[in-house]
Protein backbone atom coordinates (compact mmCIF):
# COMPACT_ATOMS: atom_id res chain seq x y z
CA UNK A 1 0.00 0.00 0.00
CA UNK A 2 1.55 3.28 -0.98
CA UNK A 3 1.44 6.49 1.19
CA UNK A 4 1.47 10.12 -0.84
CA UNK A 5 2.53 12.83 0.76
CA UNK A 6 -0.63 15.29 0.12
CA UNK A 7 0.54 18.92 0.97
CA UNK A 8 -1.30 22.02 1.61
CA UNK A 9 -2.58 24.65 -0.98
CA UNK A 10 -0.95 27.55 1.17
CA UNK A 11 2.44 25.77 1.29
CA UNK A 12 3.09 26.64 -2.74
CA UNK A 13 2.50 30.54 -2.17
CA UNK A 14 4.38 30.01 0.99
CA UNK A 15 7.23 28.75 -0.49
CA UNK A 16 7.79 31.08 -3.36
CA UNK A 17 6.66 34.99 -0.89
CA UNK A 18 9.35 32.94 1.39
CA UNK A 19 7.91 32.50 4.10
CA UNK A 20 9.89 28.97 4.31
CA UNK A 21 13.64 28.02 4.23
CA UNK A 22 13.34 24.19 4.18
CA UNK A 23 16.85 23.73 4.44
CA UNK A 24 17.33 25.98 8.07
CA UNK A 25 13.73 25.58 9.25
CA UNK A 26 12.99 23.47 12.60
CA UNK A 27 10.68 21.14 10.67
CA UNK A 28 7.99 19.02 13.09
CA UNK A 29 5.62 16.24 12.78
CA UNK A 30 1.89 17.07 13.83
CA UNK A 31 -0.22 14.39 14.78
CA UNK A 32 -4.30 14.27 13.77
CA UNK A 33 -6.87 11.80 14.76
CA UNK A 34 -9.25 10.46 12.19
CA UNK A 35 -11.81 12.30 12.99
CA UNK A 36 -9.96 15.87 12.54
CA UNK A 37 -8.36 14.81 9.29
CA UNK A 38 -6.19 17.62 8.07
CA UNK A 39 -7.32 19.75 4.51
CA UNK A 40 -6.04 21.19 1.72
CA UNK A 41 -7.41 24.22 3.04
CA UNK A 42 -5.30 24.08 6.06
CA UNK A 43 -2.41 26.55 6.42
CA UNK A 44 -1.42 26.86 9.78
CA UNK A 45 -0.76 24.54 13.16
CA UNK A 46 -3.21 26.49 14.79
CA UNK A 47 -6.06 25.09 11.73
CA UNK A 48 -5.45 21.80 13.58
CA UNK A 49 -6.70 19.25 15.84
CA UNK A 50 -3.93 17.25 17.22
CA UNK A 51 -3.69 14.84 19.59
CA UNK A 52 -2.64 14.54 23.15
CA UNK A 53 1.67 13.78 23.12
CA UNK A 54 1.58 12.37 26.22
CA UNK A 55 4.05 9.12 26.11
CA UNK A 56 5.54 10.48 22.70
CA UNK A 57 9.13 10.97 21.88
CA UNK A 58 9.97 13.79 19.92
CA UNK A 59 8.59 14.78 16.91
CA UNK A 60 11.45 17.21 15.95
CA UNK A 61 12.67 16.09 12.39
CA UNK A 62 16.27 16.86 10.73
CA UNK A 63 16.68 17.63 7.49
CA UNK A 64 19.27 16.45 5.85
CA UNK A 65 19.50 18.92 2.35
CA UNK A 66 17.22 20.81 0.90
CA UNK A 67 18.99 21.42 -2.33
CA UNK A 68 18.43 21.13 -6.12
CA UNK A 69 20.12 19.04 -8.63
CA UNK A 70 19.36 19.57 -12.77
CA UNK A 71 16.02 21.74 -11.88
CA UNK A 72 14.60 19.81 -8.89
CA UNK A 73 14.98 20.58 -5.49
CA UNK A 74 14.28 17.67 -2.92
CA UNK A 75 13.87 17.99 0.41
CA UNK A 76 15.69 15.16 1.94
CA UNK A 77 15.22 14.36 5.79
CA UNK A 78 16.71 11.84 8.43
CA UNK A 79 14.73 8.95 9.27
CA UNK A 80 12.61 9.68 12.24
CA UNK A 81 11.86 7.16 14.70
CA UNK A 82 8.14 7.60 17.51
CA UNK A 83 8.39 6.33 20.34
CA UNK A 84 5.83 5.35 22.50
CA UNK A 85 6.80 5.40 26.83
CA UNK A 86 2.86 4.36 27.41
CA UNK A 87 -0.42 4.34 25.04
CA UNK A 88 -0.45 7.29 22.84
CA UNK A 89 -3.65 8.90 21.59
CA UNK A 90 -4.50 7.25 18.50
CA UNK A 91 -3.80 9.00 15.52
CA UNK A 92 -4.14 8.81 11.32
CA UNK A 93 -2.74 11.51 9.90
CA UNK A 94 0.56 12.38 10.05
CA UNK A 95 1.34 16.36 9.31
CA UNK A 96 4.50 17.56 8.41
CA UNK A 97 5.11 21.95 9.10
CA UNK A 98 7.77 24.05 10.08
CA UNK A 99 8.08 25.47 13.83
CA UNK A 100 10.00 28.38 12.94
CA UNK A 101 8.45 30.77 10.90
CA UNK A 102 5.62 32.91 12.94
CA UNK A 103 2.23 30.93 12.45
CA UNK A 104 3.76 27.75 12.07
CA UNK A 105 2.90 27.15 8.54
CA UNK A 106 2.31 23.83 7.18
CA UNK A 107 3.60 21.88 4.19
CA UNK A 108 1.79 18.77 3.48
CA UNK A 109 0.49 15.37 4.85
CA UNK A 110 0.74 11.54 5.45
CA UNK A 111 -2.31 9.57 5.90
CA UNK A 112 -1.16 6.27 7.52
CA UNK A 113 -4.91 4.30 6.44
CA UNK A 114 -6.19 3.75 9.41
CA UNK A 115 -6.12 4.87 12.88
CA UNK A 116 -3.40 3.56 15.09
CA UNK A 117 -2.82 3.78 19.06
CA UNK A 118 0.71 2.89 19.50
CA UNK A 119 0.85 0.74 22.80
CA UNK A 120 4.44 0.91 25.03
CA UNK A 121 7.00 -0.14 23.98
CA UNK A 122 6.02 0.22 19.84
CA UNK A 123 7.67 2.15 17.75
CA UNK A 124 7.15 3.90 14.50
CA UNK A 125 9.76 4.68 12.43
CA UNK A 126 9.32 7.12 9.09
CA UNK A 127 11.97 6.04 6.39
CA UNK A 128 12.22 9.04 3.86
CA UNK A 129 13.21 7.86 0.98
CA UNK A 130 16.82 9.03 0.65
CA UNK A 131 17.14 10.01 -2.67
CA UNK A 132 13.76 11.01 -4.14
CA UNK A 133 12.96 13.16 -0.78
CA UNK A 134 9.94 13.70 1.18
CA UNK A 135 9.05 16.07 -1.14
CA UNK A 136 10.33 18.00 -4.30
CA UNK A 137 9.66 20.30 -7.04
CA UNK A 138 10.49 20.61 -10.84
CA UNK B 1 12.11 -13.49 27.20
CA UNK B 2 10.51 -12.46 23.77
CA UNK B 3 12.31 -14.15 20.31
CA UNK B 4 10.32 -11.72 18.02
CA UNK B 5 8.95 -8.68 16.94
CA UNK B 6 6.41 -8.09 14.73
CA UNK B 7 6.48 -5.27 12.17
CA UNK B 8 4.08 -3.64 9.75
CA UNK B 9 5.40 -1.58 7.02
CA UNK B 10 3.93 0.33 4.21
CA UNK B 11 5.27 1.86 0.99
CA UNK B 12 5.97 5.04 -1.07
CA UNK B 13 3.50 6.46 -3.79
CA UNK B 14 4.11 5.62 -7.40
CA UNK B 15 6.52 8.09 -7.93
CA UNK B 16 8.66 7.23 -5.04
CA UNK B 17 7.84 10.30 -2.77
CA UNK B 18 6.87 10.11 0.61
CA UNK B 19 7.60 7.72 3.84
CA UNK B 20 7.63 4.31 4.35
CA UNK B 21 6.17 4.06 7.85
CA UNK B 22 6.98 1.08 9.81
CA UNK B 23 5.54 0.19 13.40
CA UNK B 24 7.22 -2.30 15.01
CA UNK B 25 4.79 -4.43 17.70
CA UNK B 26 5.45 -7.12 20.62
CA UNK B 27 2.99 -9.93 19.65
CA UNK B 28 1.60 -11.40 16.37
CA UNK B 29 -1.79 -10.84 17.63
CA UNK B 30 -1.34 -7.02 18.23
CA UNK B 31 0.76 -6.83 14.53
CA UNK B 32 -2.97 -9.03 13.10
CA UNK B 33 -5.38 -5.93 15.20
CA UNK B 34 -3.08 -3.37 13.57
CA UNK B 35 -2.83 -4.91 10.16
CA UNK B 36 -6.41 -5.52 10.06
CA UNK B 37 -7.42 -2.07 10.75
CA UNK B 38 -5.74 -0.70 7.51
CA UNK B 39 -6.79 -1.83 4.25
CA UNK B 40 -3.73 -3.57 2.53
CA UNK B 41 -1.79 -3.32 5.32
CA UNK B 42 0.34 -6.95 6.01
CA UNK B 43 2.89 -8.03 9.10
CA UNK B 44 5.49 -10.34 9.18
CA UNK B 45 7.52 -11.71 12.09
CA UNK B 46 11.10 -11.01 12.46
CA UNK B 47 13.83 -12.42 15.47
CA UNK B 48 14.53 -10.14 17.76
CA UNK B 49 17.82 -10.06 16.77
CA UNK B 50 17.40 -8.40 13.28
CA UNK B 51 15.40 -5.62 14.39
CA UNK B 52 16.58 -1.85 14.21
CA UNK B 53 18.49 -1.04 17.47
CA UNK B 54 15.53 1.53 18.85
CA UNK B 55 13.06 -1.39 18.32
CA UNK B 56 15.16 -3.86 19.76
CA UNK B 57 15.37 -1.62 22.84
CA UNK B 58 11.76 -0.10 23.21
CA UNK B 59 9.91 -3.58 23.27
CA UNK B 60 12.52 -5.23 25.29
CA UNK B 61 12.13 -1.90 28.07
CA UNK B 62 8.36 -2.83 27.64
CA UNK B 63 8.27 -5.94 28.72
CA UNK B 64 10.79 -5.23 30.98
CA UNK B 65 13.83 -6.91 29.72
CA UNK B 66 17.35 -5.82 29.79
CA UNK B 67 18.80 -5.63 26.10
Amino acid sequence: MTIAFQKFDQFVEDAWKGVHNLSTGALKLALCAAANAPVAGNSQLGDLTQINYANLSTRAITTVSCEQLSGTVRLLLTDHVLTASGTVAAFRYIVLYNDTPSGDPLLGFWDYGGSLTLLNGETLSLDFDGSAGAMYCS
Amino acid sequence: MITHGYLIESRTDANGRGVNFRLCVATEARAKEVADSVPGRTWRQVPIGELRDVERANLLRAVGEAP
